[in-house]
């Protein structure tokens, strides 16, 4: 797990250009929507959760695109099936690198840009909060969304079709629990239940990811 | 500097299998038993269904008809794809590997397949020749007895072709086994030869 870990790290930087296009994505997406909607600035503080929330969900996306398409491609695949690592741990740690290398600083960045559409600087660490224990989740959906669609080819679209819907309770909850929270009001049930969507989604993504990729290969 | 991969390898047998491939039935009843020791080579012209049959004996294909019984955990297999990255180093790529074989670092074969003078230069920059050296290196550093390579002589130069060729022989000599896929019978010695009947015009026919 570690070498793939090392591996995909590596390759992100190189290949893939780094975080910057997710975060520059999640900067536009989270700016337009308020400039949209019209100059009252009590409007953006209102919808200011949501709007975080789900940029921060499109903005994963991007980066899922090629997640084991490249791999399927180039014969790293069918070599690693033939080989000790197991395809669950493989699968468990492009969870853990694109959460390490979109969701975090995604979540990272949301409480500044919540600056922007005039959220207090409490209101900000509550959406940090959310999405540290809601991220986890849309990156496990998102990788087993990718590994449906990796003997597709350009399948980015198809893989992002298929995510979103899934991600939707992670988008409630994690909404409605950063509302709660920032309101100071009761938000341990739906961040308790954002926590149980991501662990959930965390233990069952490798073995589900997996499966769909010993298909693929065939 | 293989043969301590070798070992007691289990045998490789595939008994009456049939493989079919969008829809065109491409190899019929075919049969083959290597044991420890043995290197089979298997050749056939493009289309044949060679690369077929080895990823159904590496298991990633399952074949429509018949049993293949390989010893799974001594499996190493080279395919056309070679599962290289080419925006990493040589020395990036071996480690991966090596990582994920969990075997020693090869220091022997990095200098076997002359690739310490490319350690540090990005893949994409390798010549076709230089490429295959490094995957196929990836994959004798393995540590796996069972050797299952696509066609590991293509883009190598002839001199190269015969280091290749008499490395995957020594491997059997010290009790390991090998398939290997070839376009036209390239190794010499003791070794099985198949060659599949099928080409591709009577394939497209």
């Amino acid at each position: 797990m570690k070498t793939v870990f090392i591996r995909d790290f590596r390759l992100f930087f190189r290949a893939r250009g780094g975080p910057a296009l997710p975060l520059v994505f999640y900067l536009a997406i989270s700016l337009l929507i308020p400039v949209g909607i019209g100059p009252d600035i009590d409007t953006h503080s209102l919808v200011a959760s949501g709007v975080l929330w789900s940029g921060a969900l499109l903005a994963s996306l991007i980066s899922l695109q090629r997640l084991f398409a490249d791999d399927m491609d180039d014969g790293t695949l069918e070599r690693l099936l033939v080989s000790p690592l197991p395809l669950e741990l493989y699968a468990a740690a492009k969870t853990a690198i694109h959460w390490l290398l979109t969701g975090l600083p995604l979540c990272l960045a949301a409480p500044l840009i919540g600056l922007m559409l005039n959220l207090s600087p409490d209101s900000g660490l509550a959406i940090l909060v959310t999405l540290l224990v809601g991220t986890p989740a849309i990156s496990a959906i998102g990788v087993f969304g990718a590994a449906l669609t990796s003997g597709l080819g350009p399948g980015g679209l198809l893989s992002s079709v298929l995510v979103v819907p899934l991600c939707i309770p992670t988008l409630i909850f994690g909404s409605v629990a950063a509302s709660h929270l920032s309101e100071g009001g009761a938000a341990l049930v739906p961040l308790a239940l954002l926590g149980a969507i991501s662990l959930a989604c965390l233990a069952l993504n490798p073995i589900a990811s997996a499966m769909v990729l010993r298909i693929n290969l065939r | 500097m293989m043969d301590d991969a070798a070992g007691n390898a289990p045998e490789l047998k595939a008994d009456g299998i049939a493989l079919v491939k969008g829809g065109r039935r491409i190899i019929s009843d075919f049969s083959l038993l290597v044991r420890p020791g043995e290197c089979v080579e298997i050749t056939g012209s493009n289309g044949a269904g060679k690369t077929s049959l080895l990823r159904a004996l590496a298991g990633i294909d399952t074949p429509s008809e018949g049993t293949i019984a390989s010893p799974g955990d001594e499996l190493v297999y080279l395919g056309h794809q070679d599962g290289l990255k080419a925006d990493l180093t040589v020395t990036e790529n071996l480690q991966f590997w090596v990582g994920v074989f969990d075997a020693p670092e090869g220091e022997d074969l990095v200098a076997a397949f002359r690739l310490a003078a490319l350690q540090d230069r990005p893949v994409r920059l390798l010549s076709a020749g230089q490429r295959k050296r490094l995957a196929i290196a990836t994959a004798f550093m393995s540590g796996r007895a069972c050797w299952l390579l696509d066609e590991p002589l293509t883009s190598l130069d002839p001199d190269w072709a015969d280091i290749v060729a008499s490395m995957v022989l020594d491997h059997c000599r010290t009790g390991g086994l090998a398939v290997v896929t070839t376009l036209t019978k390239s190794l010499t010695g003791k070794v099985g030869s198949v060659t599949l009947p099928g080409t591709a015009s009577e394939l497209r026919a």
